[in-house]
């Protein structure tokens, strides 16, 4: 049998509305069964399934703000990760902390601030693009409908800064870029994982905005003609990963 | 159209005779899937919060047992009728094969 310690560890991964609801009643249910290594590996998905479904905003504003962040976290990385990052990298990281509070109507200024005092890009880059006019949009939904995000996101500028990875530059070290489809891999998985849990197309929206911006950056920088076996094996399978996530979500949603 | 995961039909029909708590739930769908469906705890609880959202299991009240609450689910009139219509689904399912000459059920 395995501590009750640990269960009550795991918990504490848990929403806290939820721990305050189910907590103390998980904990007598896992003492009569006497627990075992298959109730602690449910209890984690749970965990990651409770946060999952915790969201109670629309999945359409949800997934929306989800996508832009992201890729708003993408420019704040590559923003740390220059020689020239200066105001324009604290003005991204405002308007990071403002998008992670839900308050996209104080976000927006920051937003185009960030861009009307940054570089140039080139070659141009449509994330901030797509980053303030989504903001726009969420600006004008009713406050309700956007909600507060984890703190814990602001960890990803430090693991891409840890992994300073140029995406698809025809000449770039292939470790490097196995490195970064790795990354995108991962977030792609986890948009699928996180929509088998919530059970709606949220965390789908969110990876097809961010598959969109990916596609439209690439093929800007590369001005390319043609594609290489191996680009399109790259987005072949985001593409594929993306498509999985609106299937799971479409199949979960009908299943009780 | 709304189908039924394996672990929910069983969850639903382990409150057909009354009222349970979880660990009653987790050991009468054990039973009665002769061991089949052996559902763990969290995913039980998962299960319980989304039928509640359905409609279809209510809290049914709690007592204390060694300083600690449990709490009794209950199956509603939806809960009864959509576990029903899914075993009509799998009895009309199961027919097709029984009903099969040569098949060894006769």
């Amino acid at each position: 049998m395995i501590d009750e310690t640990l269960y009550r560890r795991i918990l504490r991964l848990y929403p806290a509305s939820y721990r305050a609801g189910r907590g103390e009643e998980i904990i007598t249910t896992l003492r009569e069964t006497g627990g075992g290594f298959r109730e602690v590996v449910a209890l984690l998905t749970g965990a990651f399934a409770a946060h999952a479904r915790s969201r109670t905003t629309p999945w359409q504003a949800d997934g929306l703000h989800l996508g832009i962040l992201v890729i708003a976290l993408h420019r704040e990385s590559g923003e740390l990760m220059g020689v020239d990052g200066g105001i324009d990298a604290w003005l991204i990281m405002l308007t990071l902390v403002l998008m992670i509070l839900g308050r996209p109507r104080l976000a927006l200024p920051a937003a185009a601030a960030s861009m009307w005092v940054g570089h140039d890009y080139f070659p141009p880059d449509p994330g901030p693009w797509v980053v303030l006019a989504g903001l726009l949009v969420l600006a004008l939904l009713p406050r309700r409908h956007v909600g507060r995000r984890s703190w814990l996101w602001l960890a990803v500028p430090a693991v891409m800064v840890t992994f300073p990875v140029p995406m698809f530059y025809l000449y770039a070290d292939i470790r490097k870029v196995l490195i970064s489809v790795a990354v995108q891999g991962a977030f792609l998985l986890l948009a699928i994982a996180a929509t088998a849990m919530s059970r709606d197309y949220r965390w789908a929206l969110a990876a097809a905005i961010w598959m969109g911006v990916e596609v439209a950056r690439f093929h800007l920088s590369e001005q390319l003609a043609w594609y290489s076996t191996r680009d399109w094996l790259y987005f072949g399978a985001s593409a594929l990963l993306v498509v999985a996530a609106f299937a799971v979500a479409y199949r979960r949603r009908k299943v009780v | 159209m709304t189908t039924m995961s394996e672990a929910t039909y069983f969850i639903l029909a382990a409150l057909l005779d009354g009222p349970l708590h979880g660990y009653g739930i987790i050991q009468r769908a054990a039973e009665q899937s002769r061991q089949r469906v052996k559902i763990p705890v969290a995913t039980l609880y998962r299960a319980v919060d989304r039928l509640q959202e359905a409609g279809l299991v209510v809290p049914d009240r709690e007592e204390i047992v060694d300083g600690r609450a449990r709490r009794y689910y209950r199956i509603t009139d939806q809960g009864t009728e959509a576990l029903a219509e899914e075993a009509r689904r799998l009895s009309a399912a199961a027919d097709l094969v029984i009903r099969r000459p040569g098949m060894g059920f006769a």
